[in-house]
Order: structure tokens, then C-alpha cells, then sequence
């Protein structure tokens, strides 16, 4: 019954109160091609509003859709299969990296104090900037919240590829998070920001 | 006993608690004798603090849901 009404709610009701997550979902997993995204994860769920059964479940029924999309996109356009040759990243250990280096000499709680440099929109760009095989399990286990078993169901890849890919995921944030602070001056005095220790 | 870099590679695992138990007592027992690997254990769990800090960022410009309320409104049609 695409158009109609569930639980006394039109399509879009659930459409636009579902809209910031799902942005975000696409924004993450597709980068430049989040807009589309959405409008072929809008169009399928229109399609399929009737089997909604609970409207509070909307945002999470339209991110179930949007996984199922962005599988389809990569099946089509064959991306998946393009693993990156990796060459010392899995030994990369930002925790060493940062005591070797010292970035800052006097701090008290230096990881903290390099963490604390990163603003949400750097750590965006960190993200967006990670090739895409990558980024998609890292996003959608740590900022998702989707279980290792759940994200290779919904992209349609073995366990233990996801599992393999996320290890690498997360070498790999570790290391951007360590160019990309070079890279921008994060690492100056004069751009020094203090951790507010808890 | 398991090495300090076996450790460190399952400590994100370990967070999320999804190792298998004997994975998980090796980690235990590295982290009981091991002060270093502490110190990385709670660097990968501000590390995870970062990620998981993405998720309250609403990032929606007016824009795009100007154009996405349009389309839907035209799917509706």
C-alpha cells in the first residue's frame, strides 16, 4: 500500500523524521553521493511503507533499506572487490606513535590532550577521506551501533571479511588520525587545545 | 600468555565485547601484568569515543531537507 497510511502515519512523517539519520547513514557510507542515496532509499521505502509496522521504528526500518541500496550500488558497480594492497598499516599503533613523537612536551595526559585536538567535523573529513570498503564497517559498527554479524548480512559479505576489514578500519583511522594532525598544523602550540581531563 | 602486540591488536574486540571467552582471559591476564597495554587499552576506548561521538552530530542542512521534502511530497503524488 505504498502512499498509505501506518498506524496512523503518511509516508512522510516517517520519510522526514527519519531523514537526519539516514542523511547521516549516506553521508558516511557513499560521501559525495549521499543525496542520491537517500532519494533511491526514499523511492524503496515507498514502495514498501505497508510492511512498516511500527512508525517508532521508522528511522531504523529506512536505515535497514538504505544498507540494502548501498549493497545494490556496490554489487553494480563491482566496488566492493577493490581491497586496498596494504603496506605497514596493520602494525601502526597511534598509541606508540604519539608517545615516540611527543607532540606535546609539558601535557600531563598527552593521548588525551591529542585526542582532544580533534573537532567532530575533522574526524568527518578523517572519515570521508578512508577508502570505502573501509569506512563502511567502521561506520557502521562504532557509530552506527551494528553488530559485526549484522553488517555482513546486510552487505552481503562473509563474516570474517568484515571482520578482517574492520581490523584494518581501524589501523587505518588511527593512522589518518595521525597524517591528518600533522597534515592541518594540530599538532602546533599555538593550536594547542587542552583535554578537559574528567 | 599472549604478546603485548597480540593484546593491542584485540583490544577494539575486547571493547565491544566480541572476543570468545579464552580470547578474552588471554587479554585479562596480558592486561593483568602489563601496565603499557592499559594505558593503549583505554586509548583505543577514547579512540572508540570518537567514533561513537559522530552519531549526536546532526548535520541536516536546510537545503537538503528542503529538496528531499520535495521529494517525497512528488512520490506521494
Amino acid at each position: 500500500m505504498a502512499g498509505g497510511k501506518t498506524a496512523q502515519a503518511s509516508f512522510s512523517d516517517v520519510a522526514m523524521a527519519s531523514l537526519p539519520r539516514i542523511y547521516r547513514l549516506a553521508r558516511r557510507l557513499a560521501s559525495r553521493g549521499a543525496e542520491d542515496l537517500v532519494q533511491e532509499t526514499l523511492m524503496r521505502a515507498f514502495q514498501r511503507f505497508g510492511q512498516l509496522q511500527h512508525v517508532e521504528a521508522g528511522p531504523a526500518w529506512m536505515s535497514a533499506i538504505m544498507l540494502n541500496v548501498y549493497r545494490d550500488g556496490l554489487r553494480r558497480s563491482k566496488r566492493s572487490v577493490d581491497e586496498l594492497p596494504f603496506d605497514d598499516v596493520d602494525e601502526f599503533s597511534l598509541y606508540q606513535k604519539v608517545e615516540e613523537e611527543d607532540p606535546f612536551p609539558y601535557s600531563d595526559s598527552l593521548h588525551l590532550d591529542f585526542i582532544a585536538q580533534f573537532g567532530r567535523d575533522d574526524v568527518l573529513a578523517i572519515l570521508l577521506a578512508m577508502p570505502e570498503i573501509y569506512r563502511a564497517p567502521l561506520v557502521l559498527h562504532y557509530v552506527e551501533g551494528y553488530a559485526t554479524k549484522e553488517i555482513a548480512r546486510n552487505l552481503g559479505v562473509p563474516l570474517g571479511t568484515i571482520l578482517a576489514r574492520l581490523h584494518r578500519a581501524r589501523k587505518l583511522f588511527e593512522r589518518e588520525l595521525w597524517n591528518y594532525a600533522d597534515r592541518e598544523g594540530l599538532l602546533t602550540k599555538s593550536h594547542m587545545k587542552e583535554s578537559v581531563v574528567p | 600468555m599472549i604478546t603485548c602486540t597480540e593484546a593491542v591488536n584485540q583490544f577494539w574486540r575486547y571493547l565491544d565485547d566480541d572476543l570468545a571467552p579464552k580470547q578474552q582471559q588471554l587479554v585479562d591476564e596480558h592486561l593483568g601484568i602489563c601496565r603499557q597495554c592499559c594505558g593503549e587499552l583505554e586509548f583505543a576506548r577514547l579512540l572508540q569515543g570518537v567514533l561513537d561521538d559522530q552519531r549526536s552530530v546532526d548535520e541536516l542542512p536546510i537545503e537538503v531537507r528542503e529538496r528531499m521534502a520535495q521529494f517525497v511530497k512528488e512520490l506521494e503524488r
